[in-house]
């Protein structure tokens, strides 16, 4: 590479405006799957450790409905 | 909600926090006036009903809001209007916050986009004893809460709306979401039928 095309390159470069980066936090509380795989979690964990009672159950809902109609599109 | 509390909108990361913590008390609030409002209905219901049958009537009340989650075109009496817009501008954000709180946990004033939501309610009148019942609603307050931390790093509006996602450009999303939302649906109607 040249010094003249080196100049050129730099001359052309464009600002990109920076975004702050979702943490892991902000982008699991807007994800789907991350949803599903907490209902999915959560509904093992009521069954095999509350026999799936109504109390456990209607923990289970409540986080899901919670959650998932917190980003509704 | 994460678009009018975060830290932006509240000026700094430590008031944002108090704002999101307003918001869980609100949704707290008015996830327990829905409550009041589903026992009393059930309350009076008993009147008529045989006791033996307000289960069954519950399980029953539940299925429309299941087969509209997987997508089935189920006539539902919800109401149609969103959270009134014009309260970020004409209340300050903490009052503004917790009145959204307040209307959002309550539920019957907006539309019920999940029906683990119904469900969940609709389970509460056969939960023993306060705490259960306490403990559920703190849950579903933590879950309508839980959006807030979209506005985590971030320094502006435009930052939050970056963030968002546009759910019905997947199909696999799309459905990931009606389907834990029907499974937990599923869940406490099953729990409900087992405990009769």
């Amino acid at each position: 590479m040249t010094a003249d095309a080196t100049h050129a390159d730099r001359s052309t470069v464009t600002a990109v405006p920076v975004q702050a980066r979702p943490s892991r936090l902000a982008s699991v509380a807007v994800d789907s799957y991350a949803l599903m795989a907490a209902f999915v979690v959560l509904a093992v964990g009521a069954v095999a450790g509350f026999g799936a009672s109504t109390g456990a159950s209607a923990s289970v809902a409540a986080l899901i409905a919670g959650w998932s109609a917190s980003w509704s599109p | 909600m994460a678009l009018t509390i975060n830290p932006a909108g509240s000026g700094t990361r430590t008031r944002w926090v108090v704002d999101s913590g307003v918001f869980y008390l609100g949704a707290l609030l008015g996830a327990l006036g829905s409550l009041l409002v589903v026992a009393a209905s059930f309350a009076l219901l008993s009147l008529v009903v045989p006791s033996g049958w307000l289960i069954p009537t519950a399980v029953v009340l539940a299925v429309p809001p299941l087969l509209y989650q997987i997508g089935l075109p189920v006539p539902l009496p919800y109401r149609r209007r969103q959270v009134p817009e014009w309260w970020r501008e004409a209340l300050p954000l903490r009052v503004a916050a917790f009145a959204y709180g307040v209307m959002l946990g309550f539920g019957f004033a907006t539309p019920f986009t999940s029906s683990a939501h119904s469900a969940m309610l609709l389970a509460l009148p056969f939960l023993h004893g306060i705490w259960p019942v306490l403990g559920v609603v703190a849950l579903f307050a933590t879950g309508k809460t839980s959006v807030l931390a979209l506005g985590q790093g971030t320094v502006s509006h435009g930052d939050v709306i970056d963030r968002l996602p546009n759910e019905l450009r997947s199909a696999g999303r799309r459905w990931s979401r009606r389907l834990a939302g029907a499974g937990a649906t599923l869940l406490v109607l099953l729990a409900l039928l087992a405990s009769r």
